[in-house]
């Protein structure tokens, strides 16, 4: 199985963020290595979506830097941000697919934009890329004529049109049945396997956490910062904070 | 419920055992008289007995905790044994001995005349900044429109002209049609009593070509292109594709915004000659058969009361018009807040501003073109 390296690509500094006067968390340091699968974890409104849209450049942060590949992100004028945003894809919650294009289009629209590939190439490159996520065949339908998971499938190879180096996940297992949900665990594992793709996500979904994450930050929402990290089953049996291994064993906080 | 007012106490010494919600009705509106008969300095309930398996005594108790409040008088409870009572208590915000002090994470401001006219004014220049802000983001996607005009998705632009044009031409027709009728009804109505109903097709030709035509259209574009844009894009912001394109490094403006603009911009002009022709015919047909006038006449009239530049202004406004309402639906679209109701609001403000900013924008055409047309040496 593939190891993340020492390479660090995803590097982020007394990071402040919120919005408008209120701050959601602050002062959060973590960097993500090369070919890791990093998960940002939390309990319901912590605040770790919103940590994702900043290292994704969507949200610019009151306080701090995000560098990516060493570049700024979160200082960076719009040229250089679309620059930037090449080199990583994102999944979203919804899939985020385009509603007025089949998911052969979907995944066409960045390659037409970005490559010098003529029509066919970029056909046959749309059909490998769903293909990879087990949705070959489906290349005429629109987005409202597939199912959640599929939704989710095809956002995953469009975030992988262009072949990017880090791939961001929004809560890959919202939504999903757990039998989706464990396919796509192993959809990722595979394309890390395959691709050595480096992989940040966002999710409280604790069986995909084992599953895939090689380490884990934990937001708090009291504290406002990060309260734990490192390799999750460690962190359950193991970690000094009770609260910590409560989460981690899904027991009652309380108890 | 048995209660008696000692001194300024009023004692609450028995709750009934269940607390259904009529009864709960019942006891309140009894409280609030015996307060009101004989203000209290404290209220004391007795709890013997009770547990907090009744939500009915509870939400009764939230009630009574309120009343001392409004009554500013103090809260107390005696025989209070059960433990899990206690704590609930204490979380509802009877956490001292005489007090009820619940908490309270947002306070909700009384609304007031002022605060409410001060916010939309902060809004109103808020606007402008953002519209102004826009205007210049779709300027720079133009620039880069201009320099790769490959990049312009046709596809895109041809399906909206189908769309916001090509399927306009029946409402517009009807519309232009009835305000030449009307046009020309009310024209004999009143020039009728002087014998100038000829005039009637001088008034009918110019107005409509020169305002209404490109108004009615307009109006008709903000109703069905404008609003429809503001709701797909509001729409594509819920659903994260706007969040999408952008961390994707495609431009918004460009891939959804200048289609539009574009197709409206081609199609208007045309929905604009079909309107003031339809417009001419209703007045026609009125001219024609409610005065002595025959279809020649009033037809020659017609055609001699209209000169060229007429129809430049007609088709000047239904460009800048076009612009107007397109890039307002879209810029209200990507306003849009991330839920059902934003993007609801989104469409109805697509629809004020689209209104508010055409008739702005027509009354400067109207105003500056008989200069624009003096630069050309026409005489208008």
């Amino acid at each position: 199985m593939r190891k993340p390296s020492e390479k660090i690509v995803i590097e982020v500094s007394k990071l402040t963020i919120g919005y408008d006067d209120y701050v959601v968390l602050k002062d959060l340091n973590f960097s993500v290595k090369e070919s890791e699968i990093f998960v940002i974890l939390g309990g319901s409104g912590c605040g770790k979506s919103t940590v994702l849209k900043h290292m994704i450049g969507l949200n610019k942060p009151i306080e701090g830097d995000i560098l990516i590949n060493g570049e700024s992100i979160a200082k960076a004028a719009e040229q250089e941000q679309e620059r930037i945003s090449r080199c990583f894809g994102v999944l979203y919650q919804s899939g985020a697919l385009f509603s007025s294009l089949t998911l052969e289009e979907n995944i066409a629209l960045p390659l037409r934009e970005f490559t010098n590939l003529s029509e066919n190439v970029i056909s046959s490159v749309a059909k490998l890329k769903l293909s990879m996520v087990g949705l070959e065949g489906f290349e005429s339908f629109l987005p409202s004529e597939i199912s959640g998971g599929m939704k989710k499938r095809a956002g995953l190879a469009r975030a992988m049109a262009l072949d990017p180096e880090i791939l961001f996940f929004d809560e890959p297992s919202a939504g999903l049945d757990p039998i989706s949900s464990a396919d796509l665990d192993k959809l990722i594992l595979e394309l890390r396997e395959k691709l050595g793709c480096t992989m940040v996500i966002v999710t409280h979904e604790l069986d995909s956490i084992f599953t895939v994450s090689d380490r884990v930050i934990i937001l708090d929402k009291e504290s406002k910062g990060i309260v734990g990290e490192g390799d999750p089953k460690y962190l359950r049996d193991h970690s000094e904070n009770a609260w910590i291994r409560n989460f981690l064993n899904r027991s009652n906080l309380r108890g | 419920m048995i209660f008696k007012t000692v001194q300024d106490r009023l004692e609450i010494d028995e709750l009934p055992e269940a607390h259904g919600l009529s009864q709960l009705q019942a006891d309140y509106q009894e409280l609030i008289k015996a307060l009101n008969a004989s203000p209290a300095k404290e209220i004391s309930i007795n709890l013997k007995g009770k547990d907090s398996s009744s939500y009915g005594i509870l939400s009764f108790l939230i009630s009574c905790g309120e009343l001392s409040v409004t009554h500013s008088a103090k809260i107390s409870f005696r025989n209070l044994e059960d433990q899990s009572l206690r704590e609930i208590l204490k979380k509802l915000g009877f956490n001292r001995e005489d007090g009820y002090t619940p908490k309270q994470f947002r306070e909700v401001k009384p609304q007031s005349i002022y605060l409410s006219l001060g916010e939309a004014a902060i809004k109103f220049a808020d606007d402008v900044k953002k519209i102004t802000g826009f205007a210049g983001e779709l300027l720079l996607s133009l620039c880069y429109l201009i320099r790769h005009p490959r990049k312009l998705d046709l596809k895109e632009v041809l399906f909206y002209m189908d769309k916001s044009g090509a399927n306009a031409v029946p409402i517009v027709v009807m519309v232009c049609f009835l305000m030449g009728l009307i046009l020309a009804f009310q024209g004999i109505m009143q020039m009728g009593r002087f014998g100038l109903e000829i005039f009637v097709a001088d008034l009918v030709a110019l107005a409509i070509v020169r305002e209404l035509g490109p108004l009615m259209v307009a109006i008709i574009c903000i109703g069905r292109a404008g609003s429809a844009y503001a709701a797909e894009l509001g729409t594509m912001k819920v659903s994260e594709e706007i969040d999408a394109m952008s961390t994707m490094g495609l431009k918004p403006e460009r891939f959804l915004v200048w289609p539009k603009i574009l197709a409206l911009f081609g199609a208007m002009p045309f929905l604009v000659i079909i309107g003031n022709i339809s417009g001419i015919i209703g007045g026609v047909i009125i001219g024609v058969s409610m005065s002595d006038l025959s279809l020649t006449e009033y037809c020659n009239r017609t055609i001699a009361s209209l000169i060229p530049a007429n129809i430049v202004e007609s088709l000047l406004k239904s460009l800048v018009f076009a612009v107007i309402i397109a890039a307002v639906g879209c810029f209200r679209g990507f306003e849009s807040d991330r839920d059902a109701k934003g993007v609801g609001n989104a469409t109805t403000s697509s629809v004020v501003t689209g209104i508010f900013l055409v008739i702005l924008a027509d009354f400067f055409v109207t105003f500056t073109f008989p200069q624009i047309m003096a630069l050309f040496g026409v005489d208008y």
